[in-house]
């Protein structure tokens, strides 16, 4: 069994249609990163993330047919991931609170590339509200790019975007942001 | 938790089946034919578009107004919407095809346009575009009201300029009485009037008719040119080779 860690994702696609007990070792290896995503663009508790995330395997397994090889099997189940995390939200009717890690804002605020004078340690604290005043567009690529260090081709094929239009929301999601930094004045005490 | 083996055991448990891989692909087929049926609307409306302008009367634009007078009349709005109806289904098709949301809407946009003017060019040679516009006359009223709009900008007898089918044609072809679109009777003198090459005054023409009015009865014409637009009243009791 311990040769199913050297397969690829696609390998692991054909021999799940084969037998459904091969899936296990596509869920163990993404179980984590998808239940991090899930709160994170979702902000659901763990337990509510994870029964979330198993409803997002079971309709990954069932649409495993649908699968297109040309893309990256993450991308592919982290489109699924999105979409259902999106469908939930909806349902629940509430605004998402948004679950970011401490690593995660630092992340952020340095893909910002802001200047010397503005106080980073301040910033971090700050960033979370900022990233919450965002709309949802801008603030789902950010986390794509950002936290779970996606490039703009598996972006594009996670939300369905052309590539270009994919770059244009990161490039406004940045300068939105540091807009708001200069809006809230934090610069560093001298 | 081990998300993994609990999903796991529910698929088994309730004997969960990946959906067959054909019926993913006769859903991207669908979307396929659906964008190919869009073409191809596109391309007749683009024929249709490219017979109505093309036979208007543009010579007369001058007296019936003004060029941008004259282009609110005759544009072929129904199939302008068409057209621009069947951009957007072109567009949801392409957008749910493997791999089609790689594409800008302007890039799809710009290729439907592409395609449809090509085809629509051809179709237009071919002489779909005038069947079209005809079997659409014939078969919806609306449609017809829509057809006989252009007519009231080419039909003002005090600006020199008439439509309507010929009644009774002399037999020297000097003469003819004209029934226009308003339903009422001229008295058309075209001893001196010129007509396009190989036009010949038949009775239940549909002819343009310019020149210029004696009284609210007798017009002396200085043209007589074949008209290819439609109208009802003048149709209804026209053969079907009105053109």
């Amino acid at each position: 069994m311990s040769d199913y860690a050297q397969k690829t994702d696609n390998e692991l696609v054909e021999l799940s249609l084969e037998k459904a007990d091969h899936f296990l070792f596509l869920m163990n290896r993404y179980e984590k990163q998808l239940l991090y995503y899930i709160r994170r663009i979702s902000g659901l508790n763990l337990q509510d993330a994870e029964d979330l995330l198993q409803e997002v395997f079971v309709k990954t397994y069932y649409n495993l047919n649908g699968f297109d090889p040309k893309l990256k099997f993450s991308s592919w189940i982290y489109r699924i991931a999105h979409n259902e995390t999106i469908s939930e939200i909806r349902k629940r009717k509430v605004r998402p609170l948004y679950y970011y890690q401490e690593q995660d804002l630092i992340n952020i605020v340095n893909s910002l590339e802001v200047d010397n004078s503005v106080d980073k340690n301040i910033l971090k604290d700050e960033i979370q509200g900022f990233l919450a005043s965002l709309d949802k567009k801008y603030r789902e690529v950010l986390v794509l790019k950002y936290l779970e260090e996606k490039d703009y081709k598996e972006i594009s094929d996670i939300l369905k975007k052309p590539i270009g239009t994919v770059g244009t929301l990161v490039n406004r999601a940045k300068k939105k942001l540091k807009e708001e930094i200069l809006k809230n004045k934090i610069y560093e005490h001298r | 938790m081990n998300i993994g083996k609990d999903v796991l055991d529910k698929i088994k448990t309730e004997d969960i089946k990946p959906k067959s891989r054909w019926s993913f692909l006769v859903k991207n087929y669908i979307f396929w034919i659906a964008g190919v049926l869009a073409v191809a609307v596109g391309s007749i409306a683009v024929s249709v578009i490219m017979f109505v302008v093309q036979n208007q009367q543009w010579s007369l634009v001058g007296r019936a107004g003004g060029f941008l007078h004259v282009l609110i009349y005759v544009l072929p709005y129904f199939w302008l919407v068409v057209f621009a109806l069947f951009v957007l289904v072109a567009y949801y098709n392409i957008r749910h095809i493997d791999g089609g949301y790689k594409y800008q809407l302007g890039i799809i946009i710009a290729i439907y346009l592409g395609l449809s003017v090509l085809f629509g060019t051809f179709f237009y040679a071919v002489g779909l575009g005038e069947k079209t516009d005809d079997m659409m006359n014939r078969r919806s009223p609306f449609y017809g009201h829509f057809a006989e709009m252009p007519n009231k900008v080419w039909h003002k007898p005090g600006a020199g300029m008439m439509v309507g089918k010929i009644i009774d044609l002399d037999k020297n072809k000097e003469t003819f009485n004209l029934l226009d679109i308003n339903s009422k009777d001229w008295v058309i003198d075209c001893r001196r009037a010129k007509k396009p090459p190989m036009f010949i005054l038949e009775n239940g023409q549909i002819v343009s008719v310019v020149g210029h009015s004696e009284d609210d009865k007798h017009f002396i014409a200085e043209a007589v040119l074949p008209f290819k637009g439609f109208d009802r009243k003048l149709k209804g009791d026209c053969p079907p080779s009105r053109r």
